[in-house]
């Protein structure tokens, strides 16, 4: 049960963790926040950047932060699934018998960096994604729990898209989040340039403790939620499916729509908003803001929105737009 | 306002809304008394500017409070709405609101939120709103007040409203027919429109014009019956009265009727009271000693106490010769001249001129001539000659003008109360005038009479109660059909005439037949042969 001193201490908390993240990742505090809400919230992030703006180190810094075991799983083509998983190993025991003993993979962590996902087989990414949603790895019929709270940072590189296995829509939404790691700004490149010059280590220290992040996920979930941006929020999802009368932008510019996920991603992230915020309601700026993590993979562009030269984040601009009116 | 406290916001949503029910509430009141005003110019009744102001206030108020207690009730979602965005709270409010029963932790925790951003926030950033409705009723009530105000009065023809009323009978068939001789006939009330003292039927234009006519020529020959006022005023006089009778023929109602006759009166008066001078001359003359008590005697228009008088100022000059003489003949003339000075008369006045000319001969009058005395007493009995008459006919101008003050107050008198009966009898129940059917026809036109044939009807004969045009249609049983008297009248005296000519009637009978549809043509321009 949540007491009062708890939420108080929340927004400290989450100031603290982004001051101490701050000192090894220079810039990215939108990509810093929403991890943030998606850790707290209980999701896994796909992250898109390319290579060198700070992902693993981010992972990391994070998983310091957060005094969190954290591992790192460069995915490769040859990468097999019981690389992930783990494996169930011969071993002899006391008596001199052997027996299985089962081997975990690197998944078993609290924060996993899953880096360049989509150069694994489907089988692989398979594995990865089971143990992602289910929070459970099943090795010959065994299933093995995650410890909690675990959290998968996925990774995609968006240059090298020969010999890749792109994720699968149906696995896409899984992710609660998509995140953008643009390229620093000069500023920024001076400022790491200068701070790596110094060390490449991580210097943040820990300012909460795991048990402490399932406390915050419990308050969070608690936060209220009025009904009018309940429907805002419903009218928004639905607004991307180009099946349904009425949705003018999604018929023009959208293949398919974002699936029910994405409003349990919106509410759920809103609340870890909202509170990180200082408030104690979600409002409407709380949804907009997360819509661009939440549906920009979950939904499809089609031919007119290239042709139009419109991506993903402006398409759900006008999204955000036409459904103002919905508003109340 | 419901449960929710927000603070110091109360009192400015409470003004807001008192505002705006002000604004509906007068907005609506305008337009109902506009209505009103539509209404009752459409009933010819009087509009009295301070009726409508009361009957709009008392509006105003009534729906004010109605608009405040049920309409402009502020709810609790609406004022958080409007204050999470005019002071950007980002939905605080409203969570505030709906959660408002909600006694958990962090319920408690965003109320107090809350209510400390709301604390925080100044009271300009709540802006007052008015709705499009309240402009448009606003728009609608400065329109509707204009346009009751130009919608002109329905004028009440006393004329008019014979056949017009008529024809709204219950007869619907009486409305068929052209308008200007809608069926005064409807057989079904026994054709009773256009009866004396009948509101519909009432007396019609003619009767009231004659009525008036009759009075005008009465007041004519008094005034001609003077003999001593002179043919000028004679003539002011009646042309003040020929304007009277153009004045009343032309009123639409009792009230500028009356204005016409108080009106006229007052000018009459004007006329004659400038005609009387003896009261300014007698006044003159009664502070100069030597004229005082003729003064007195003129004052009261007593000729012959003026006669005596006159006679006693003569007298005081007899037995006095010479300077003696000289002065008190003097002393008079003096007298006389100067009260006539005093009195601002015109000269022209006949009073005025007779005591002038008795001051002059008498300064003519040599005194120490033998015939002095003689020129005295012809001085003096011209005097006497000239302002007795002079004093009858101011007296008989003022004897004029008390007869027609009383005649003009006659005439009022009955014309409103022709007025007065107008208004009851306008559903035409048929109540029988005079002369209705006048010729022994049926002749029976009240409402019993269900199957008053046209034969009884709109006979208007001899007394002229009824007169109706030969255009004006009437209801024939018949054919069923409405056809114009004219018509009509042609087909009865046609058949009467064929009765005659066929069957065995005596002539002297035949004479007075035809004698009687000889009289139902009527020399008004409208002969119907």
């Amino acid at each position: 049960m949540e007491n009062e001193k708890q939420i108080a201490l929340f927004s400290e908390a989450i100031q603290k963790i982004e001051l101490e993240i701050k000192k090894d990742v220079v810039g990215q505090e939108e990509v810093v926040e929403n991890i943030l809400i998606a850790i707290i919230s209980g999701g896994n992030v796909l992250l898109e950047g390319i290579p060198g703006v700070g992902k693993t180190r981010l992972v990391r810094s994070l998983g310091k932060v957060l005094n969190l075991p954290f591992s790192r799983i460069q995915f490769t083509p040859d990468l097999m699934p019981s690389d992930v998983t783990g494996t169930n190993i011969i071993e002899k025991d006391e008596t001199g018998k052997m027996k299985l003993s089962f081997q975990k993979g690197p998944i078993f962590s609290n924060i996993i960096l899953a880096d360049e996902i989509n150069r694994a087989t489907p089988k692989t990414q398979s594995a990865m994604l089971e143990a992602m949603q289910e929070h459970k790895v099943t090795v010959a019929n065994v299933s093995h729990q995650m410890a909690e709270p675990f959290f998968v940072l996925a990774t995609e590189n968006p240059i090298e898209q020969d010999g890749t296995y792109p994720l699968p829509e149906a696995q896409l939404d899984r992710f609660m989040f998509k995140l953008i790691m643009t390229f620093p700004s000069t500023d920024e490149l001076k400022s790491i340039v200068n701070m790596t010059q110094i060390t490449l280590d991580e210097t943040a220290t820990a300012v909460i403790d795991g048990d402490t992040l399932l406390q915050m996920r419990e308050i969070t979930k608690k936060i209220p939620v009025i009904e009018d941006i309940l429907d805002y929020t419903m009218n928004l999802v639905a607004s991307t499916h180009p099946e349904i009368d009425g949705n003018a932008t999604a018929k023009k510019y959208l293949r398919f729509g974002a699936s029910p996920r994405a409003a349990q991603a919106l509410i759920t992230g809103a609340k870890v908003r909202a509170l990180m915020h200082g408030k104690y309601n979600v409002s409407y700026d709380d949804i907009n803001a997360l819509a661009y993590p939440s549906l920009r993979h979950r939904i499809r562009i089609n031919y007119d929105a290239i042709s139009d030269h419109l991506d993903t984040d402006k398409v759900i601009d006008l999204l955000i737009k036409e459904n103002q009116k919905n508003k109340k | 306002m419901n449960n929710i406290d927000f603070g110091k916001f109360n009192k400015k949503i409470k003004i807001e809304n008192i505002i705006k029910s002000i604004i509906c509430g007068l907005s609506s009141g305008i337009i109902v008394d506009a209505l009103l005003v539509i209404l009752f110019k459409l009933l010819a009744l009087s509009n009295f500017i301070w009726l409508h102001i009361i009957i709009t206030l008392l509006l105003g108020t009534g729906f004010t409070f109605l608009f405040l207690k049920y309409v402009f009730i502020p709810k609790d979602k609406a004022i958080a709405k409007r204050l999470d965005k005019d002071a950007a709270l980002e939905e605080r409010v409203k969570t505030m609101v709906e959660f408002k029963n909600d006694e958990s932790l962090l319920a408690n925790l965003q109320r107090q939120d809350a209510q400390q951003k709301l604390e925080e926030t100044p009271i300009e950033k709540f802006k007052m709103r008015f709705s499009f409705s309240n402009f448009i009723l606003s728009i609608l009530a400065l329109i509707a007040l204009p346009i009751a105000i130009l919608v002109p009065s329905r004028k009440i023809n006393p004329a008019a409203t014979v056949t017009d009323s008529s024809s709204s009978e219950s007869n619907p068939e009486s409305e068929s027919p052209s308008e200007e001789s809608s069926p005064s006939e409807n057989p079904s009330d026994g054709g009773s429109e256009g009866q004396d003292g009948d509101g519909s039927g009432e007396q019609n234009d003619e009767e009231r014009d004659q009525q008036i006519q009759d009075a005008i020529d009465d007041m004519k020959q008094d005034v001609d019956n003077t003999q001593k006022p002179d043919e000028q005023t004679k003539e002011d006089l009646k042309d003040k009265l020929d304007d009277l009778k153009d004045n009343l023929q032309n009123a639409n109602d009792q009230e500028e009727t009356d204005q016409a006759i108080d009106q006229s009166k007052e000018d009459i008066d004007q006329t004659i009271d400038d005609q009387i001078t003896k009261d300014e001359i007698g006044e003159a003359l009664q502070k100069h000693d030597p004229t005082s008590q003729v003064g007195e005697d003129v004052a009261a228009g007593d000729s012959e106490q003026t006669k005596d008088s006159l006679d006693e100022m003569r007298d005081s000059l007899k037995d006095k010769t010479g300077d003696e003489l000289q002065d008190a003949m003097d002393s008079i003339s003096d007298s006389i001249n100067d009260a006539l000075e005093e009195s601002g008369v015109n000269p022209e006045d006949s009073l005025y001129q007779a005591f002038k000319n008795l001051a002059d001969n008498l300064d003519k009058i040599d005194p120490n001539s033998d015939s002095a005395q003689q020129e005295i007493d012809d001085a003096f009995e011209q005097a006497k000659e000239e302002i007795s008459d002079a004093l009858d006919k101011q007296q008989e101008l003022e004897d004029l003008k008390d007869t027609l003050d009383q005649k003009l107050d006659d005439l009022k008198e009955q014309l409103d109360n022709q007025d007065g009966q107008e208004g009851e009898d306008q559903d035409g129940d048929g109540q029988e005038g005079d002369g209705q059917e006048g010729d022994g026809q049926e002749g029976e036109d009240n409402q019993d009479d269900s199957d008053s044939s046209s034969s009884g009807e709109g006979s208007g004969s001899g007394s002229g109660d009824i007169q109706y045009a030969s255009d004006d249609l009437i209801y024939d049983p018949a054919t069923g059909n409405y056809v114009t008297y004219g018509e009509l009248l042609n087909y009865y005296y046609s058949q009467a005439l064929d009765g005659i000519e066929n069957g065995n009637i005596p002539d002297d009978l035949a004479t007075l037949i035809e004698q009687y549809f000889n009289s139902l043509y009527y020399d008004d321009g409208n002969e119907n042969n």
